[in-house]
């Protein structure tokens, strides 16, 4: 019934129509509305991420997260033209996400003793060194921040896209990326002075 | 109803001069300015030394970022069949689901209703997993957990495993943002045990800048109501939870001449649009005027000039509906029930005598106690009503004798409430307890009307005729109580005399059959916790105070099963409870 793999997503999604289709129809349609996405974009979502992330393994894990929930919320996208947007929408949460879950909880057994371990400070010192002062930058900055640099500079989304993706207003995507660059200008220079003089930043990786 | 969150801002908001050459400049990066910007921008620049440098390094800082585009990584080879064989899964498992569902097609109206609240608690629970290997509701994943506690001691007790359920509570995040987060607490450690290994996936949402909430209330899907301090009297928020699917893409209102919002209003991202769950149908992303103080998206304020008091407040069983104390911030008169409805744009007091206070919810009756002040105005005593939440119909309460805020258990058959005297609080519109209990008493309201309007005090003894188990003498500063929905668990927390944010919750345990309070042996004794607790499911949840023997604040959880009781506590955060 379903043409293949050739028909775009526009074709796709054109069969959808505004009808109501059976499960079945469904389930089809949106493994091949995923796949053409996955053919189309998974190199820039993988980069993405793991540039967000800074850990391969999990990026991956993490971009499969993402072209999964997309296959869930495909009938969520309106105009096939928004996918890129949408997709990066989809990432740019589950990055988030994955960012919070890190920051926040861990349940433990009811002790009253032994709490407060941290794994993940020293691995951040210890991986902050190994990258150059841009990288460390970037890493200092609010994770949102982040996002929105690395969205408008290295994956070229527009204005309307990097809002969509951003999940927030077209204003609101501006003014988040004008304290984003004004963030990044002042981590750097932190950056670099710090490099002027050795050793002070032992801890700062521990900062954010 | 005013959807707040929206930012908007004149050019002459600026704080600086130089705020504003900075946000030029890096619009001008991502295209071109309107020719007076432009102008002003250059002019600018060639007057502020400071300025033109930062014009140098956005662009500097431009160019290296786009060098890393030189450094793409590579995916793995498998990335497809890993995603393909997750989709599969995931397609296996939704044609389960739906195989017996209702089918998408010919749904009705109200159909349609019920369908997107069954598409979001399955999304939802799908969700829960960032990796998905084929889940499902009944057994959800364990590659996903966030809790690992280990434990150098050799053999460790085995966990006791309890009925997953949500603990769900506030944190706040370093950037000022509130998260929702919901813990999956299905394994806790006996009591018995001092440690043993668990793992728990915990979920969280964002939910949006607020301006200091001091306590939450939830119930299922319905909106989260959030109670704090403002200036101008107490906040009272609903605060519509958030979606834990992926929603549509947003359309971006588009304002070309808007300038961005100042520094000091905005936080890292405005908030998200909210996605209600509807059907798969696209709701536009709504952006109104801005407010006074920073809420999410989704936000109602609803209740204004007003003053909450007292701990308890509380949703219906059904969630349709939220009842608390209050009077106006302005203390021209005294408490009054108000009742806010899942979907209205204010509260509304229910009664106007000015001397009411909710108690807790009977089926859909709200039970409350007004003051009943002697003929020579001496003695003020408490009476316990009912009233319906139209407010118009009371009912009376022939046996239920002097009683102040009675918590109703869910059968209906007893109460905990304040019996003993009261008097004017300092501010002369409020009331405190006097000498008197916190007591346990059978309760009979409803059932037995004999059509006088209020409560009438029984004759005689009314702690015999009542049974009344006492729980705590007072005078007491503040309360709280709750049962879960069995009545069989009942859960007291009474306010320290000296600072009422912090207190003492203990968890006492009922018998089914005569109604018996174990007070002997409590699972919980006196537990330093914060106002705000909930009990529901087989779990308790509370937070515990900083400063016990140098910890911080941190969650705890005691839950249990036929087979016995068992805990975890979270790490160390500002979280606020959702009661």
């Amino acid at each position: 019934m379903v043409s293949g793999l050739s028909s775009d997503l526009g074709a796709t999604r054109a069969l959808l129509g505004g009808r109501v289709m059976s499960h079945a129809w469904d389930h089809d349609l949106a493994g091949l509305f995923v796949e053409e996405l996955f053919a189309k974009h998974h190199g820039e979502i993988y980069a993405y991420l793991i540039r967000m992330i800074r850990d391969p393994e999990l990026a991956a894990d993490l971009t499969q997260d993402a072209f999964v929930k997309a296959y869930r919320a495909y009938d969520s996208l309106e105009k096939p033209e928004n996918a890129r947007a949408w997709l990066y929408q989809i990432a740019h949460r589950v990055a988030l996400d994955h960012i919070r879950r890190q920051k926040i909880v861990r349940f433990l057994p009811w002790t009253g003793e032994s709490r407060g371990a941290v794994p993940s400070a020293e691995h951040l010192v210890m991986e902050s060194h190994l990258s150059g002062d841009l990288q460390r930058a970037l890493e200092r900055i609010p994770e949102r921040q982040r996002a929105a640099l690395l969205l408008a500079e290295l994956h070229d989304l527009t204005g309307l896209e990097l809002a969509a993706a951003l999940g927030v207003s077209h204003v609101a995507a501006r003014a988040l990326l004008t304290r984003a660059r004004e963030s990044l200008r002042q981590a750097l220079a932190v950056e670099r002075l710090a490099e002027a003089e050795p050793r002070i930043t032992a801890t700062s990786g521990d900062e954010r | 109803m005013s959807v707040l969150g929206g930012r908007g801002g004149r050019s002459d908001d600026w704080s600086t001069q130089h705020d504003r050459a900075r946000a030029r400049l890096s619009e001008r990066l991502d295209g071109p300015l309107d020719p007076e910007e432009s102008q002003w921008l250059d002019e600018h620049l060639a007057s502020c030394d400071d300025c033109a440098v930062t014009a140098t390094e956005y662009a500097a800082q431009r160019l290296e970022l786009r060098a890393l585009r030189d450094r793409t990584p590579v995916p793995p080879r498998d990335l497809w069949a890993r995603t393909a064989t997750s989709i599969e899964n995931e397609a296996r498992h939704r044609a389960l689901q739906t195989s017996g569902g209702p089918r998408r097609a010919t749904l009705a109206p109200y159909a349609l209703l019920a369908g997107a609240v069954a598409v979001a608690v399955v999304v939802g629970t799908l969700t829960s997993s960032q990796f998905p290997p084929g889940t499902t509701t009944a057994t959800p994943p364990a590659s996903n957990q966030i809790a690992i506690a280990t434990d150098n001691a050799s053999p460790l007790p085995t966990p006791l495993a309890v009925a997953r359920k949500e603990v769900e509570y506030f944190s706040r995040g370093d950037d000022g943002q509130y998260d929702l987060n919901t813990a999956q607490i299905s394994e806790v450690c006996p009591a018995e045990a001092g440690s043993c290994t668990t793992t728990e996936p915990n979920e969280v949402v964002s939910i949006g800048p607020l301006s200091s909430p001091e306590t939450v209330f939830g119930s299922g899907d319905a909106p989260l109501v959030v109670l704090g301090d403002s200036a101008n009297g107490s906040s009272v928020f609903a605060i519509a939870k958030p979606d834990k699917t992926v929603g549509p893409v947003a359309t971006p209102s588009l304002r070309p001449s808007a300038p961005t919002a100042t520094p000091s209003q905005t936080s890292d991202a405005g908030p998200t649009p909210t996605v209600r769950p509807s059907g798969g149908s696209t709701p536009p992303a709504t952006v109104e005027p801005p407010t006074q103080s920073p809420t999410p998206a989704g936000t109602v304020e609803i209740a204004r000039g007003l003053e909450v008091v007292e701990t308890t407040a509380a949703y219906a069983p059904d969630g349709s509906a939220f009842a608390f104390t209050a009077r106006p911030s302005d203390g021209s008169h005294g408490p009054d029930v108000y009742l806010w409805t899942v979907g209205e744009a204010e509260a509304r007091p229910i009664t106007t005598d000015h001397r009411s206070v909710f108690g807790s919810w009977e089926g859909d009756l709200i039970v409350g106690s007004t003051v009943v002040t002697s003929d020579d105005g001496l003695t003020n005593d408490p009476a316990a009503f009912a009233i319906a939440a139209d407010g118009q119909t009371v009912v009376s309460l022939p046996q239920a004798g002097l009683a102040w805020r009675p918590v109703v258990d869910p059968t209906g058959r007893a109460a905990i409430y304040w019996t003993g005297g009261l008097e004017p609080s300092d501010d002369g519109v409020g009331w405190r307890t006097v000498a008197g209990r916190l007591v346990v008493g059978r309760w009979n309201a409803g059932s037995d009307a004999s059509g006088e309007p209020l409560a009438t005090p029984l004759t005689g003894d009314q702690s015999v005729e009542l049974a009344e188990t006492t729980i705590a003498d007072g005078p007491l500063a503040d309360w709280d109580a709750r049962w879960d929905e069995t009545g069989t668990r009942l859960a007291v927390w009474v306010a320290d005399a000296d600072d009422p944010a912090v207190g003492l919750l203990s968890l006492y345990v009922v018998n089914p059959i005569d109604g018996r309070i174990d007070l002997a042996n409590p699972p919980l004794p006196n537990e330093p916790a914060l106002a705000g607790f909930s009990i529901a499911d087989g779990r308790l949840a509370w937070a515990a105070p900083a400063g016990n023997s140098g910890k911080a604040k941190h969650v705890k959880i005691l839950a249990w099963t036929n087979k016995g009781f068992g805990q975890v506590e979270s790490e160390d955060g500002d979280f606020l409870l959702v009661r």
